[in-house]
């Protein structure tokens, strides 16, 4: 029986880490069949496994539904319920989680550790409940009527919470200190009063001088909480010395690192609490370092507004900017190490690209029906010269009826949102001036525009080069799509990034893309073009002669349209 | 698609996979040619554990701002098992050689006097110096290491060539032992017809001790596969005394191995201690009395300019691998 169990987990495990969700499902389902059907109950360890495995890459809805099958079955465990919470709070349900952890709280008297860890997230759902509550207010949305009472109280109730358990034992619940921290600064940046919390900055240096002392014994939480003291502290290149030993630490002494879950979890408390922004600050050295380390990891995940785009490339290329002027000696490389340079150049190409991807719609302010990207005309065939072509596919615009619902070439209108001005206001259209070519949906699915004009703001370099060479079919490869899915804001799709599998002129991917995401630019890891993304389902037929279906997204191989062109 | 064949050099190393993903990383360093993502594949010939023990611990790539490997990892062979007591029962032939490359490497001269004339200090403070030795110094002296690290590297050199060339029997480790030459010959071969049947072009990338393995099986063993370049990294293939073993394969007419179908690119610092004391091959090994190995001096900064990492960022390096790639 624990053999059996040992194997599912380290099933999952290697599921997981591959970012298989298919066999991650599937995992899930036989253990809770497993669960469902059995006499014995699984041990808490294995469970504790289970659920930080999924954990780690924020599968949360399949740690969800074990933890609640566990507690169906009784095997209703605190660690299990927290987790089970955990999940609830990373996927928004608020509500439902403050319930299952109020409850909790009474249960866990008997245990220091844990009931601490049960406050800690109840903290969290009211600081959630807080941030969300007032960016919404702030965006004017009505369901808020009630005024900043209720959200102000949520904030209290979350100081509350974590100076609690801080204050029960400040040499070990240094999560909750700096979370109180956190809390208190921003109530008193947001005019709200009736904390009894101390100095935040205060508190802060005494959390750090605790952490500096565990010197290379410091688990990887620890030096997340340094950069956030060192920022309530006001105290800028300690911050970006703290977050470089942070996303950069392969694995600290006691085997923690920073995956994607650990960094997407600062960055949310650094720019929603903290409120910090690319174009100033603290935020300007920390947000590029940090978002660099998301992007090196898997299943991370980069949401962006067209505005914040265009801050970062700001921020990203005066750093670079300024690297270039000093020469390799520069500022930021010497206090920062090389290694941090590059993670930037990566992140800076990154952005330089969605400079060049395109929103396409029937009208310009309202939703899109497809992306499309800019390629210099002569890097896809050398009939174009050196004009820019808007590629994208032939069932997101084309000429022939039988391509239906395709926007006809005199409807589409195509914007760069990350080119263009500060406001939506500013953003200039452009329309079709003639299809170069096409291909049939069946065949490539690929349309080649030539724009009415030429599009305003461009860089000489900020069209990608096209690779020559697909990545190794080893299933270690990653891929990066820019689109605008449901036809929404621009958007980094680098989670779940696994190329699976190519076969000429096919590649599949398993990338989070949804409708509208049609027509996006598909990048390897030195953001180079590999293909055109053009569909996806979780019945996608497997290449290469293997049986069988599976959950996929399915691009065309550049190569392959640049062929197809040249034989025209 | 490209296939890349590397062979590593003197010296233990880690185990073969972080071995292998170490070159990788570098040759892909700061936009630098990242084999996965560009398709590459290519695989590493490890003959490390054929002379030594047990791995080196894996090199942790970053401390303080070192790059350990860098540093000087392959730089600080303080201890070299066996690497005195495999003298003392040699042929003729080999006692020959080894005293012949020994003088030239300078594995035998005295400390203090090796530094005195470093130091130009009077040549009375050498009296039982050769001329050979004499050169010795006078090239060990343009390298940036003191003579405690660079002695000791050159004796293991003499030692790897020795063992490599008259197929030593050497046990590593109790309960194994190997025909040196036979073993990594076996190792060589198997890692280059390793590369997909349609591999184009396939390039060996050596570097150190590993260029002298490279070279003999493409010159000297007719069953090795065809490749379509061979770069040549930090190589003592200039010293005559390895030449001559080469022979009769080799002559300086006759020295690009025919194995070979494209360039041969050889890429040295002139400071670099394995390298240093006859960098250039174009006159060493010929094609048909014509000189076509290409000599590119490419600098690998800092004391330590044997370092692989450094070579396979170095600019020219890369731009040739490049254009071979196409």
């Amino acid at each position: 029986m624990t053999l059996i169990l040992d194997e599912t987990i380290d099933d999952l495990r290697s599921a997981v880490d591959t970012l298989d969700r298919e066999r991650v499902e599937a995992v899930c389902r036989n253990l809770v069949a497993r669960i469902h059907g059995s006499e014995s109950p699984l041990p808490e360890s294995a469970i504790k496994g289970v659920l930080n495995t999924l954990r780690r890459k924020r599968f949360f809805s399949q740690m969800q539904y074990v933890a609640d099958a566990l507690i169906q079955a009784g095997q209703d465990y605190p660690v299990v319920r927290r987790q089970y919470a955990q999940a609830l709070i990373d996927q928004g349900a608020l509500v439902a989680a403050r319930a299952v952890l109020k409850e909790l709280v009474s249960d866990t008297s008997d245990d220091p550790t844990e009931n601490a860890e049960v406050r800690g997230l109840l903290g969290r759902t009211e600081k959630q409940s807080y941030v969300d509550t007032r960016r919404s207010a702030a965006a004017g949305n009505r369901a808020h009527r009630s005024g900043p009472d209720r959200y102000y109280a949520a904030m209290r109730s979350a100081i509350k919470y974590y100076q609690e358990a801080f204050e029960e034992d400040p040499t070990s619940n240094y999560w909750h200190g700096i979370n109180a921290v956190a809390c208190a600064a921003r109530a008193q940046r947001d005019g709200i009063s009736g904390s009894t919390f101390g100095d935040p900055a205060v508190v802060a240096a005494g959390i750090l001088k605790r952490i500096e002392a565990k010197g290379e014994k410091a688990s990887i939480w620890e030096v997340a909480t340094a950069i956030e003291a060192c920022v309530a502290m006001g105290d800028r290149r300690s911050a970006a010395g703290w977050a470089l030993d942070y996303v950069m630490s392969t694995a600290l002494p006691d085997g923690s690192f920073a995956d994607a879950f650990e960094i997407a979890s600062t960055l949310r408390q650094l720019t929603e609490v903290w409120e910090l922004a690319p174009g100033r600050d603290p935020g300007k050295t920390l947000l590029p370092i940090l978002l660099g380390g998301l992007l090196q990891r898997e299943n991370g995940r980069v949401d962006a507004t067209p505005a914040q785009v265009r801050s970062s490339a700001d921020v990203v290329k005066a750093i670079l900017e300024e690297a270039r002027q000093s020469g390799a000696q520069s500022h930021f490389e010497k206090v920062f190490g090389a290694d941090a340079f590059v993670s930037l150049n990566t992140y800076a190409l990154g952005l330089k690209r969605a400079r060049t991807v395109a929103r396409i719609g029937l009208e310009a302010s309202g939703r899109g029906c497809g992306t499309g990207f800019l390629l210099r005309g002569r890097d896809l065939c050398d009939r174009y010269g050196g004009q820019c072509v808007l590629v994208t596919n032939s069932h997101v615009v084309s000429a022939k009826e039988e391509n239906a619902p395709a926007a006809r070439p005199d409807e589409a209108v195509i914007t760069f949102e990350a080119l263009s001005g500060s406001s939506m206001n500013d953003v200039p259209s452009y329309s079709v001036g003639k299809i170069l070519w096409e291909s049939s949906v069946q065949e490539l699915d690929a349309t080649v525009i030539a724009l009415d004009r030429p599009v305003d703001g461009l860089e000489g370099d900020d069209c990608c080069e096209v690779a020559k060479s697909l990545p190794l079919n080893n299933q270690r490869g990653r891929v990066y799509i820019i689109g605008h899915p449901a036809g929404g804001a621009l958007s980094y799709s680098i989670q779940d990034n696994i190329l699976i599998d190519h076969e000429d002129p096919w590649l599949h991917y398993r990338a989070p893309t949804e409708g509208g995401s049609s027509g996006s630019p598909v990048y390897n890891t030195q953001w180079k073009l590999i293909g055109l993304h053009h569909a996806g389902s979780s019945e996608v037929p497997r290449l290469r002669k293997q049986e069988g279906r599976y959950e996929a997204n399915e691009g065309i191989w550049i190569q392959s349209i640049r062929r197809a062109l040249a034989s025209q | 698609m490209p296939h890349i064949t590397f062979v590593h050099g003197i010296s233990n190393k880690p185990p073969p996979e972080p071995l292998h993903a170490l070159w990788l990383r570098a040759l892909a360093h700061e936009d630098g040619i990242d084999c996965a993502t560009e398709g590459i594949t290519s695989s590493m010939v490890y003959w490390a554990d054929v002379m030594y023990p047990s791995p080196e611990p894996e090199a942790k790539p970053e401390e303080s701002g070192v790059d350990l490997l860098e540093a000087g990892r392959e730089a600080i062979p303080f201890e070299v098992p066996g690497a005195e007591g495999w003298r003392q029962n040699l042929s003729d032939n080999e006692r020959a050689f080894v005293d012949s490359l020994g003088e030239r490497l300078g594995t035998d001269l005295p400390l203090e006097a090796a530094a005195a004339a470093a130091n130009k200090e009077a040549v009375g403070a050498a009296p039982r110096m050769t001329a050979k030795e004499m050169e010795a110094v006078a090239v060990l002296e343009r390298i940036p290491l003191p003579w405690f690290i660079k002695r000791p590297l050159m004796k293991l050199l003499l030692r790897d060539v020795h063992h490599y060339l008259f197929d030593t029997n050497h046990s590593p480790r109790p309960g194994t032992s190997y025909k040196v030459r036979t073993e990594i010959r076996n190792r060589f071969l198997h890692a280059a017809n390793s590369a997909p049947r349609d591999a184009k072009p396939h390039i060996v990338i050596s570097h150190s001790m590993g260029t002298v393995v490279g070279y003999d099986c493409l010159k000297r063993v007719p069953q090795c596969p065809a490749v379509d370049a061979l770069i040549t990294i930090g190589s003592p293939l200039g010293l005559d005394e390895i030449q001559d073993k080469m022979s009769p394969e080799w002559s300086r007419k006759e020295g690009f191995p025919a194995k070979v179908s494209g360039p041969w690119i050889n890429v040295y610092d002139a400071k670099d201690p394995v390298a240093g004391f006859d960098p250039k091959f174009a006159n060493d090994y010929q094609r048909g009395g014509q000189k076509v190995v290409e000599d590119i001096r490419e600098d690998n900064w800092g004391q330590w300019r044997h370092s692989i990492t450094k070579y396979l960022k170095g600019p020219v390096l890369r731009r040739r691998v490049r254009e071979i790639l196409g």
